[in-house]
C-alpha cells in the first residue's frame, strides 16, 4: 500500500498599534477617542511551509510487517541551498509468536513480537528570514535618517536532525494473563539549533541569531508490565501493573566557546549553585562545597577548654588533619576567597566547608560534584483487588536516586535577612563552645549559606497517587428499582508519600540543562471524591 | 503510454519543486534586505550617517570618557555612581566589569567597513554616484574606522584588527589581537592614503564640524604621529590644521566684517572669552554651549528638540533636574582656587568657573554662562543649566587640542637637538602656543602674558609638564587626560610620573594601586571576560590575568 500526501501552509500577520493618553474616560478604549497620541506603529510578517510525505505499508501473512515513510519539508526559514529537508522513517515488526516453531517450543508465551524502528526528525529554528542580511533604520544624525546593518546573515543554518533508534518487544504470557512491553531507545540529535549564540564582539555583533552547535544524545529504556487477573480465588481477583524507566541526556559535541558561555562562574555569593554542562556527562549535575558543620570555637587549642577554645576552630589543617603552624608556631586562619574583594576570615559559629585542596582558602577550587538532579529510575505501579462487586484500585508513582536543592530551606535557615526563618534557627550557634549544625546569625554578612551539600537532599519518593473503592449494585436488584445500573465509588488523590526529603514536595520538574531547585513549590493537594452513578 | 505518463508525472513533480522554491522565497516585510539595498548613493550616505549615529550613542561617548579620563586625576566617582563606574575611578578594574566591553566601537567599525565594502559596488550601479563622491565617502568611513581603532589601542593596547564587514556566518569571527604599533601604522597609512579624497567643506554649515573633513583627518594624523613619536610629522599636520583655520578666519572676516569677534591670539585664531569688554564666558558659550564653533574640528552633533540627546553628559556630569551626575571633579582641582594656591587653576582662570561649580562638573552641562573675574574674585555669575535631553555636542578634536599637540611635539623634538639655539627656538614656539591659550582664558591679552617663559625654559621636563598642564586645564572633562598620561608613560618607558600624578586622588588602597600600576600593562584596560570566553585567540592583558592560583599558605 502506498500513500502520497502533501500540504502547503502559508501565514501572514499584520499588526498595528496606537497609544493614547489623556482620554476622557478610563473605561473607554477606542483609538478614536480624543487624547494625546504618544506612539503608533505597524508590523508585518509572512511565513510559508510545504511538506510531502510518501508512506508505504507492507504486511506478509500478518507476521512480517514493514512501514516506511519519508517526509520532505521545505521552509522559508532557510536559505536556498538548505531549504529542503528529507526525513525518512522505517519500522519493522515480526510477530514471532505466530511462527509455528515458536508456538511448538514456547507454549507459555502467548505473544512475542519484535519491533525495531529507525527514523530521522527535523527541526527548524523559531524565527524567519535568518538567511537575509537585514538593514534597519537607526537614530538620526544631523537631522538625516540613518540605516545600519542589523544582523549577520546565516548562510550555513541547517535543519536540526534527530536520529532515533528504537527496539521494542511486545510480550504476553499464559494466555495474556501477563502482558508487557519493553522499549530501548537512543536518539542522537545532531546540528543542534541554539538561539543567540555569542560571538566575539570584534565582529560588531554580540551574537548570531541561531547556530547549529553540536550533538546530543538522549537514551533510555522503559518497561511496562500488566497482570490481568493475576490471582483469582473464588470471588477474589487481583490485577496489577508496573512500569519503570530511565532516561538521560548528554552532550556529545559542542564548541568549547559555547560551553564556557553556558557554564556559570562562581561569583563568591551565598546560595549560588553552579550550572555546569560537560561533554559526555548527563545534564543536571550539582556542584558546590562540602558542608562539615559549624566551627565550635574561634580560637584553637588541641584540647578543649570549655567556653574558650577547642580543636574545632577555623585553622588550616593538612591532609592528615594535623594543624599547620607558621614559623612562629602559630596556627593559620581559615579564609574565604583570599586575595579577592570578597575576602573573609572564618570565626567560631561560621559554617565549615571542606578545604578540598588543603590550601587554607575556601574558594572555587574547593567546589566538588554533589550529585545529579536526574533520577536513576522513575516509574509507577498499581494494583486492583476485586471481590465480587467490590473493587479497590491503587496507583503509585516513584522516583529514585535523584538530588534536589532545597532552596526553601536554605532561605529559611540562612539568617541573612529579615525574612521569615524556620524554627531550626533556634538551634543556631550562639556562644563559644556551642555544638550545633546551624551556623550563627549574620545580617547581610558572611558566607554561612554558600552552595553546599547542606541543602542538597535526596529527592527519592514513593507516592500513592490515587486510590479508589467502588461497588456496583447487583443488576437484578437494580432492575426492580426501574433503573439499568447503579454504581458508587469513593476515591482519593495524593494519599500519601514516602520520602526522606524535608521540603514540601520532592516532585520538582527536571530535564533541561540546569539543576533542580525547590523554592517551596505548592505541594499537590489531596482530593477526595465520592460519586454515585445511576443509569436509567 | 505508461512510460509517457511516468515521464510526464516526473516532469510535473520537478516543475512543482522548482516553483515551490519560488513559493518559499519570502522577503521579510519589516526590514530592508541586502538584495534590495546598495543600489544608489543615498544608501551609502544613510549607512555612513549610521556610523556617526552609533559613534554618538551614549554607550560610545561613555566609553570615550571611561577610557580617556575616568582613571585620571581629573575625575572621581560620586556616591551615586554605580559600582562598576566607581571601581574604574578607583582604578580597581576587573575583567568582569561590564564597562570594559568594547562592543560599541566595533559596531561603529563594522558599519564603516560595510560602507567601504559596498560603496564601490554602488558606484558601478548608480551613474549619479561620481568617483569623487565615492572617494569622499570612503575617506570618511576610513577616517571613522581609524578613529575607533585609535581609541581602542589607547585603551587596550593590542586589539583585533578587522577591516572587512561581518556579512555572513562564513566569516571567521575569532581574530587574534594585533599589536599596538602595527595598528597605529596601519591606521596612519590608511589616513595618509585617503586624506586628499576627503571633503574640505560641506554644503551644510554644521556638517563642517560634525562630519569628517580633510581638516579632521589632519588633526587625527597629528594626534597619531604624536603617539608614534614622529615629531616632525605631528608638527606639520598640526600646522596644516592651523593654516586651514586661518583661511576660514579670513573668509569669515570677509563675510562678517567687523562683526567677526575671532581674534588672532599668538598667531592662533581663537574665540575670545570676552567681547567688547563685557563679562567672561563667551568662548565657553560658543564652543560648548552652542556647539559647532569656529574652533571645532570634529565633534559629534546633537540636534535640539530631537529624541537623540547626549545622555552621557546628563547621567555622568549632571542636568538641571539632577545636578550631581555619577562623576565629580577631583578635590585637587577645587581647593584653594580663590586663595591662588591651586596647582592647576589660577584665580583668574575662566576655565575653572566654566568647568566646575560646587563639586559638580559643569562643562557641557551649562548652556550659557557669564561671570566677571577681573578682581580675581568671581562676581556676577549667571548660568543656565541644560535640561535633560541635553543637546551638547561631544567634541573630539578642536583647535587648541591640536595646537597643544604641536607644542608637545616641539618640546619632544627639542630633546633630540644638540644645538641650544635650535632647542630654544623650539621651546619658544611651544611656549607661544601654551601662553596664547592660557592668555585667552585668563583674559589678560592686553595686560601681558600670564606665564613667564623663563620659569619653564630650564629643562625639557619642565616644558613638557607645562604643556601637559595646559592640556589638562584646557581639555578637562573632554575625555583626554588619561590618554595623555598613558602617552607620557609610553614615552618614558615606565609609569613613575603617571603614578605620581594620579596617586593623590586615591584616598584608599594607595599602596596597592602603586604596586599594580608599576606594571606598564596595567595602564591599559583588561579585555572583558565574556569576550575571552568566545574569542579563544585573545590572551588577557598579563596585568589582569586571573589570580586564581594565588596561594595563601
Amino acid at each position: 500500500m502506498l500513500l502520497l500526501r502533501g500540504q502547503v501552509n502559508s501565514g501572514t500577520q499584520k499588526s498595528q498599534n496606537q497609544s493614547i493618553y489623556g482620554t476622557p474616560s478610563g473605561s473607554l478604549n477606542s483609538t478614536a477617542l480624543p487624547g494625546q497620541i504618544n506612539g503608533f506603529g505597524t508590523g508585518a510578517g509572512q511565513s510559508r511551509a510545504i511538506y510531502f510525505t510518501v508512506s508505504a505499508h507492507y504486511a506478509y501473512k500478518g507476521k512480517y510487517i514493514a512501514d516506511f515513510t519519508s517526509r520532505t519539508d521545505g521552509s522559508t526559514k532557510f536559505g536556498d541551498s538548505k531549504r529542503w529537508g528529507t526525513f525518512p522513517a522505517l519500522s519493522l515488526r515480526w510477530n514471532v509468536s505466530d511462527e509455528d516453531f515458536f508456538k511448538n517450543n514456547v507454549p507459555f508465551m502467548s505473544m512475542f513480537s519484535i519491533r525495531p524502528s529507525w527514523g530521522i526528525n527535523g527541526l527548524a529554528p523559531g524565527s524567519e528570514a535568518l538567511f537575509y542580511s537585514k538593514y534597519s533604520a537607526g537614530s538620526s544624525y544631523l537631522n538625516q535618517s540613518t540605516i545600519y546593518p542589523k544582523n549577520i546573515r546565516l548562510n550555513n543554518l541547517q535543519w536540526e536532525q534527530s536520529n532515533s533508534w528504537n527496539l521494542g518487544f511486545d510480550l504476553g504470557f499464559f494466555n495474556d494473563k501477563l502482558t508487557g512491553d519493553i522499549n530501548l531507545y537512543v536518539k542522537n540529535t545532531s546540528k543542534m539549533l541554539m538561539s543567540s549564540q555569542s560571538i566575539p564582539t570584534s565582529s560588531g555583533f554580540s551574537s548570531l541569531d541561531y547556530r547549529n552547535v553540536g550533538k546530543m544524545r538522549n537514551q533510555g529504556w522503559e518497561i511496562n508490565l500488566n497482570g490481568n487477573r493475576l490471582v483469582t480465588a473464588g470471588k477474589f481477583s487481583l490485577n496489577a501493573n508496573l512500569t519503570f524507566a530511565n532516561n538521560n541526556n548528554q552532550l556529545l559535541e559542542m564548541e568549547s566557546t559555547i560551553l564556557s558561555k553556558m557554564n556559570s562562574e562562581f561569583n563568591f555569593n551565598n546560595g549560588q549553585y553552579l550550572t555546569y554542562v560537560q561533554l559526555k556527562n548527563a545534564f543536571g549535575s550539582i556542584y558546590g562545597f562540602k558542608y562539615k558543620g559549624v566551627y565550635q570555637y574561634s580560637d584553637y587549642s588541641a584540647d578543649e577548654i570549655p567556653g574558650v577554645s577547642g580543636p574545632n576552630a577555623p585553622v588550616v589543617k593538612d591532609k592528615d588533619g594535623n594543624v599547620i603552624l607558621n614559623q612562629k608556631g602559630r596556627t593559620k586562619p581559615m579564609m574565604f576567597a583570599y586575595g579577592t574583594t570578597s575576602e573573609y576570615e572564618f570565626v567560631g559559629g561560621d559554617a565549615i566547608y571542606e578545604d578540598i585542596n588543603y590550601d587554607g582558602n575556601i574558594n572555587e577550587l574547593d567546589i566538588v560534584y554533589l550529585g545529579s538532579s536526574l533520577p536513576k529510575m522513575t516509574g509507577g505501579f498499581g494494583f486492583r483487588l476485586s471481590y465480587g462487586r467490590f473493587s479497590w484500585n491503587n496507583q503509585f508513582n516513584f522516583r529514585w536516586g535523584n538530588k534536589v536543592i532545597n532552596a526553601a530551606r536554605m532561605n529559611a535557615e540562612s539568617m541573612y535577612n529579615t525574612k521569615n526563618a524556620s524554627a531550626a534557627v533556634n538551634w543556631r550557634w550562639r556562644v563559644e563552645g556551642d555544638v550545633t549544625e546551624i551556623p550563627r546569625a549574620l545580617y547581610n554578612y558572611g558566607y554561612n549559606y554558600l552552595a553546599s551539600d547542606r541543602f542538597v537532599e535526596d529527592g527519592s519518593f514513593l507516592r500513592l497517587n490515587y486510590t479508589q473503592i467502588s461497588y456496583t449494585v447487583d443488576p437484578k436488584v437494580v432492575k426492580n428499582l426501574g433503573v439499568s445500573g447503579i454504581s458508587m465509588s469513593v476515591s482519593m488523590n495524593n494519599v500519601f508519600k514516602l520520602t526522606k526529603y524535608s521540603g514540601a514536595d520532592p516532585e520538582v520538574g527536571y530535564g533541561s540543562y540546569g539543576i533542580v531547585t525547590d523554592g517551596a513549590q505548592t505541594p499537590k493537594s489531596k482530593q477526595v471524591t465520592a460519586s454515585l452513578t445511576v443509569q436509567f | 503510454m505508461k512510460k509517457i505518463k511516468a515521464i510526464a508525472s516526473i516532469a510535473a513533480l520537478g516543475l512543482t519543486l522548482s516553483s515551490c522554491n519560488d513559493f518559499l522565497s519570502l522577503v521579510p516585510l519589516n526590514d530592508i534586505v541586502l538584495e534590495n539595498f546598495w543600489t544608489e548613493k543615498a544608501d551609502v550616505e544613510s549607512v555612513l550617517l549610521g556610523t556617526y549615529a552609533q559613534l554618538e550613542s551614549s554607550d560610545a561617548i561613555t566609553k570615550m570618557s571611561i577610557w580617556g579620563e575616568m582613571r585620571s586625576d581629573n575625575i572621581v566617582g560620586a556616591s551615586s555612581a554605580n559600582n562598576d563606574i566607581l571601581q574604574i575611578t578607583k582604578d580597581n578594574i576587573l575583567e568582569t566589569n561590564s564597562n570594559v566591553s568594547w562592543k560599541v566601537f566595533y559596531d561603529v567599525i563594522n558599519r564603516a567597513n560595510t560602507v567601504i565594502y559596498y560603496a564601490p559596488i554602488v558606484a558601478d550601479k548608480d551613474p549619479n554616484y561620481s568617483p569623487d563622491e565615492l572617494k569622499a565617502n570612503v575617506a570618511e568611513a576610513t577616517a571613522l574606522r581609524a578613529l575607533c581603532y585609535f581609541y581602542l589601542i589607547r585603551a587596550y593596547k593590542d586589539v583585533p584588527y578587522v577591516t572587512r564587514p561581518s556579512k555572513d556566518d562564513d566569516e571567521e569571527f575569532i581574530v587574534a589581537a594585533s599589536k599596538f604599533d602595527d595598528i597605529l601604522d596601519n591606521i596612519i597609512s590608511d589616513l595618509e592614503s585617503v586624506k586628499d579624497d576627503a571633503v574640505n567643506k560641506y554644503a551644510k554649515e554644521e556638517a563642517n564640524t560634525s562630519r569628517i573633513t580633510k581638516c579632521a583627518i589632519n588633526a587625527m594624523l597629528a594626534d597619531m604621529y604624536l603617539w608614534k613619536g614622529d615629531w616632525d610629522k605631528c608638527i606639520s599636520y598640526a600646522e596644516a590644521v592651523l593654516d586651514r583655520k586661518i583661511y576660514e578666519w579670513e573668509e569669515l572676516k570677509r563675510k562678517e566684517g567687523s562683526d567677526c569677534v575671532i581674534e588672532l591670539i599668538k598667531d592662533m585664531p581663537l574665540i575670545p572669552e570676552t567681547v567688547a569688554g563685557g563679562d567672561l564666558g563667551n568662548a565657553y558659550n560658543d564652543i560648548f554651549g552652542k556647539g559647532n564653533s569656529f574652533e571645532s574640528i570634529f565633534e559629534l552633533a546633537f540636534m535640539r528638540n530631537q529624541s537623540v540627546s547626549n545622555s552621557f553628559v546628563e547621567d555622568y556630569y549632571g542636568s538641571n533636574s539632577n545636578q550631581s551626575g555619577s562623576l565629580q571633579p577631583n578635590d585637587e582641582l577645587m581647593n584653594n582656587v580663590a586663595a591662588g594656591t591651586n596647582p592647576v587653576f589660577t584665580k583668574y582662570d575662566a576655565r575653572y568657573v566654566e568647568n566646575i561649580n560646587s563639586q559638580h562638573i559643569t562643562k557641557y552641562v551649562n548652556d550659557n554662562i557669564s561671570f566677571n573675574l577681573s578682581t580675581g574674585t568671581m562676581t556676577n555669575r549667571s548660568a543656565s543649566i541644560r535640561p535633560s535631553q541635553n543637546p551638547a555636542n561631544w567634541i573630539i578634536y578642536r583647535l587648541t587640542d591640536v595646537m597643544l599637540m604641536k607644542a608637545e611635539a616641539e618640546v619632544m623634538k627639542a630633546k633630540d637637538q644638540a644645538d641650544v639655539a635650535v632647542q630654544d627656538s623650539l621651546f619658544k614656539e611651544a611656549f607661544k602656543i601654551v601662553v596664547g591659550i592660557n592668555n585667552r582664558s585668563t583674559n589678560r591679552v592686553a595686560s601681558g602674558d600670564t606665564l613667564k617663559y623663563t620659569n619653564y625654559s630650564s629643562s625639557i621636563r619642565t616644558m613638557e609638564e607645562l604643556v601637559l598642564l595646559e592640556r589638562r586645564r584646557e581639555l578637562m572633562f573632554e575625555g583626554k587626560r588619561w590618554f595623555d598620561l598613558v602617552r607620557v608613560a609610553r614615552r618614558d618607558g615606565d609609569t613613575k610620573r603617571l603614578v605620581a600624578w594620579i596617586i593623590p586622588k586615591h584616598t584608599e588602597n594607595q599602596s596597592a594601586i602603586r604596586i599594580k600600576l608599576a606594571d606598564m600593562d596595567a595602564i591599559y584596560f583588561p579585555y572583558l571576560k565574556d569576550e575571552l570566553k568566545v574569542n579563544t585567540l585573545l590572551k588577557q592583558n598579563p596585568a589582569y590575568e586571573e589570580d586564581e592560583y594565588i596561594s595563601k599558605n
